[in-house]
């Protein structure tokens, strides 16, 4: 029984070993998340860093436009046997693109169509990194006497990517040059 | 039959794991099928095939490692049937992965036959934009022609002025920006469209500089965050023929041409798709080759588990056969094989344990034959053992097979039956019954199916007399064996001579005893009357002959009397008495006449006798007196008597230095008239031996040169005779 033991752990270590190779490392990382607060307003500034690894460079370079979403959701706290009723919520998405024939790499707003092309794709990501006032909440949507909270997360979007690309992202465990998702970041509002 | 519940355990999720590998990697082999069928799924699907290729691959994998485990160390211990479950699982395995790794490799082949479009679109690319560079050339060069125009109006125009001019000179050129440095690069003048002109002007950058100040012309198709891509045209400019010109130089930004800019996107465009297609078809050979990778792990192991299994299956029923043929040859037979299938293998293992159930039943008949022949050997010995006949039996090598306790006794001889040692090489080491195997020697050779013969013997209690009856063994024609039956006949030889004896001296006492009386009547008359009328000379001879008729007819008396003692056969006075006492008067009457030739030794205290005190004494007296004799007449012998007790037994011995007794004599001493006297009636020891044994007594005689010794024993209690 205990050698059967050893084997099963020695399986799990390469199994593990294996999926964490830092060679084919990205993630998208929430940094300097903050709420600002004005007289009526509550600002939601936040910064994302954004890590491609090579399959990533690779699959834009060849054609496949990626879309990050930036999604900012306020939710009033429930007991913890309910589910977070949402306030407000708003995405912010970008189209990063590349055209060989001229190198340079094309970021387009899909909020306001606004649209650059960079030289770099460092620079590309750069532009999508800051959100000023990404979000702007009414106090008048809030109540004094319950909390709140605001979850931002930045990730790319799955379902726009070609089928044959998707199962990378549906596997992030199996693929993490893929796992493009920040995962959500929580801030609580301070009334 | 009831399993313990660790064992039903492990059974259950032996089971419940079973279940659960054989449904993932079916769920596993259907994804993988229908995804491959419609790649556009795959996205959708992966996840689920990653979980169930990975649930079906492990428990797959860990069965196998258990069951390649189980088997190497059933292998190394040397367990029955491992070297055989070794060598299917190999072939099974060999067969299995044979097809498997040839389809593999074929289907790579096929996987990494991609569309080859790739140089096509480099070449293709490479072609555009040396097209698009020869018409930006083209534009280029006119632009740089127009901006020469405006070298003698910016290269003198007051610094005041350039603005102005600059602003002008874009307008009618078209550019998005002209800006007028020194040949230092210093700001003098700006034009702009793509920014607002600063507090503090920008420089030329150096490397502009430095290519102008060289006399070259600098011209570069850079990006623009906004306009994508933007001109970059820089000439020197020098008034040569105005004294007030000084050197400076002109950079001009311009918009890529709008016909320029719509091939390039729609080149860009074609470029892009191009390398779409080329990349997702390299990604369809990506996940094609994961699906072909784990459908391939799939098939692999589920086909070295069916191997396993497979063997398992064939080997498990060969595993218990020679479990069952071990159990056989330690002669276990009441352990019959479980029935695994009704196959082969089944009917084969049906068939052993038909056999080992015939060979149970075998087995237990043969055991009750062995018993019963156990039995009828014990019950034979206890027969041969209680018979008084003698039994020798001789296989047809005429080797002893069996000889009972009578026989030894009779033979005086302790004699084994040893296998594979003939009777004749027995009786070399037992003299003893050489005369018996001379008899069965010359019988056995005369072909006699039976015969009888009286043989004497000469053991160490004299000569014995045996009735032989022999007779072969033979089996369904066959001779097998002989067994020979005797008896010892001494004692009723003896009994018979006794009677017969007895009969004659009853007869002879009567027929002579009765004329004796007369005829000493008559000798004596014939002397008294005719001895005082006769004369000296014939009264002597008368007296003479009467005297002699008279003496001879006493001696007849005393030889008739004798005959009638031995003939007579009084009833036995059983009285209990003290031996000791005994054996001091019959010593103490012979040692008043002859003082210094008796001697009497008793050792230890005699328990007391019972039997007839008279014939006792007259045992003694006859005994004692042939000792006092046994040197002749001329001489009086010693007698020692010494009397013990041995067990329930009065031993005496009356041991004389007389001249002893010839062996030849001495084996029928017992026999009437046998005598060493000249004047014996030889009936002395007769009479003897009769009284003891009538006494149930024995008596021996030891003689040698010296002397002669009789010793005699006699029970304590006495038993009537039957």
């Amino acid at each position: 029984m205990r050698s059967e033991l050893s084997l099963l752990s020695l399986l799990l270590t390469i199994t593990l070993l294996w999926t964490t190779s830092p060679d084919t490392y990205a993630e998208i990382v929430v940094t300097h998340p903050e709420i600002r607060e004005t007289t009526d307003h509550y600002m939601v500034n936040a910064e994302f860093s954004y890590t491609m690894g090579k399959s990533v460079v690779d699959a834009l370079k060849n054609g496949i436009p990626l879309i990050f979403v930036a999604e900012y959701i306020v939710e009033e706290v429930a007991p913890f046997w309910a589910t977070n009723p949402v306030i407000q919520q708003r995405e912010h998405s970008f189209v990063l693109s590349y055209r060989e024939f001229t190198n340079r790499y094309y970021l387009i707003s899909l909020d306001n169509n606004s649209h650059g092309a960079y030289g770099t794709i460092e620079e590309a990501l750069n532009k999508m990194m800051v959100r000023h006032d990404a979000m702007i909440i009414d106090k008048s949507l809030l109540s004094d006497d319950k909390s709140y909270l605001v979850k931002m997360r930045s990730s790319i979007d799955s379902k726009a990517l070609p089928g044959l690309i998707r199962p990378y992202v549906y596997t992030p465990y199996l693929w993490p040059e893929w796992k493009l998702d920040s995962g959500w970041h929580t801030i609580k509002i301070e009334q | 039959m009831r399993q313990r519940p660790s064992g039903l355990m492990r059974r259950t999720v032996a089971i419940a794991t079973a279940i659960v590998g054989t449904l993932s990697t079916a769920i596993a082999f259907i994804l993988l099928a229908v995804s491959i069928h419609d790649p556009d799924t795959i996205g959708a699907l992966f996840p689920y095939i990653v979980f169930t290729s990975t649930v079906g691959l492990l428990i797959l994998f860990s069965t196998i490692s258990l069951n390649l485990y189980r088997l190497v160390r059933k292998f190394l211990a040397g367990e029955s049937g491992a070297q055989l479950h070794f060598r299917f699982v190999g072939i099974f395995v060999s067969l299995a992965l044979i097809p498997i790794l040839v389809i593999s490799l074929f289907t790579t082949q096929i996987l990494q036959q991609q569309d080859r479009g790739e140089e096509e679109i480099a070449y293709a690319l490479e072609g555009s934009r040396a097209l698009y560079k020869t018409a930006l050339n083209e534009k280029k060069k006119r632009i740089i022609d127009n901006l020469y125009k405006l070298e003698s109006t910016l290269s003198s125009a007051p610094h005041n002025m350039v603005d102005l001019l600059l602003e002008e000179a874009r307008e009618e050129n078209g550019a998005v920006e002209f800006a007028l440095y020194d040949f230092s690069g210093s700001q003098i003048g700006i034009s702009s469209m793509l920014s607002e002109p600063g507090l503090i002007p920008k420089p030329l950058g150096t490397l502009v500089v430095n290519q102008i100040q060289q006399g070259l012309e600098y011209h570069k198709v850079e990006g623009h965050e906004d306009l994508d891509q933007i001109l970059h045209i820089a000439i020197p400019i020098h008034n040569y023929y105005s004294e007030r010109g000084e050197r400076r130089i002109l950079s001009t930004y311009y918009t890529i041409p709008k016909q320029l800019q719509t091939g390039k996107e729609k080149i860009s465009d074609a470029v892009m798709r191009n390398k779409k297609r080329l990349y997702l078809e390299s990604q369809r050979g990506t996940v094609h080759n994961i699906a072909f990778v784990l459908l391939l792990l799939l098939s692999l192991l589920s086909a070295l588990w069916f191997a396993f299994y497979s063997t398992r299956r064939l080997t498990d029923p060969i595993h218990e056969l020679a479990k069952g043929t071990r159990s056989v040859a330690a002669g276990i037979y009441n352990q019959p094989i479980p029935h695994i299938s009704n196959d082969d293998l089944g009917f084969l293992v049906q068939s052993f344990n038909d056999m080992i159930l015939n060979l149970d039943h075998t087995h237990k008949n043969l055991q009750q034959s062995q018993q019963l022949i156990e039995h009828q050997n014990t019950r034979l010995e206890g027969i041969l053992s209680h018979l008084s006949s003698g039994v020798i039996v001789l296989d047809s090598q005429r080797r002893l097979e069996r000889i009972n306790t009578a026989a030894c006794t009779i033979l005086d001889s302790k004699i084994t039956p040893t296998p594979g040692i003939p009777l004749g090489v027995i009786a070399q080491h037992h003299p003893h019954i050489m005369p018996l195997a001379n008899s069965l020697q010359s019988h056995i050779q005369s072909s006699k199916r039976e015969w009888s013969e009286s043989l004497t013997i000469t053991t160490s209690h004299g000569i014995r007399h045996l009735f032989c009856r022999g007779s072969c063994l033979i089996e369904k024609g066959q001779l097998k064996g002989f067994v020979v039956v005797f008896d010892d006949v001494t004692e009723l030889i003896s009994a018979q001579k006794n009677a017969a004896w007895s009969e004659v001296a009853r007869r002879l006492a009567h027929e002579i005893k009765n004329p004796l009386t007369p005829i000493q009547l008559s000798a004596d008359r014939l002397r008294h009357r005719y001895l005082p009328k006769m004369s000296e000379d014939e009264g002597a001879v008368l007296d003479r002959a009467t005297n002699t008729i008279v003496q001879q007819v006493d001696t007849m008396k005393r030889m008739v009397q004798a005959f009638s003692d031995y003939a007579r056969a009084p009833k036995l006075q059983i009285t209990t008495f003290t031996p000791a006492t005994i054996l001091e008067e019959v010593a103490e009457l012979y040692q008043a006449q002859h003082p210094d030739h008796i001697k009497l030794q008793i050792e230890g205290p005699l328990p007391n006798l019972e039997g007839d005190v008279d014939r006792l004494r007259q045992i003694l007296n006859n005994l004692i007196k042939n000792g006092l004799e046994s040197c002749g007449e001329s001489d009086v012998a010693d007698v020692t008597i010494t009397a013990k007790a041995v067990e329930n037994t009065l031993q005496i011995k009356i041991c004389d230095n007389g001249l002893g007794i010839d062996s030849e004599l001495k084996a029928q001493i017992f026999e009437p008239y046998a005598t060493t006297k000249p004047k014996g009636t030889g009936l002395g020891l007769a009479i003897v031996k009769r009284m003891i044994d009538e006494h149930n007594g024995e008596i021996s005689l030891t003689s040698s040169g010296q002397g002669s010794c009789f010793e005699l024993t006699l029970p304590n209690q006495h038993e009537a005779q039957g």
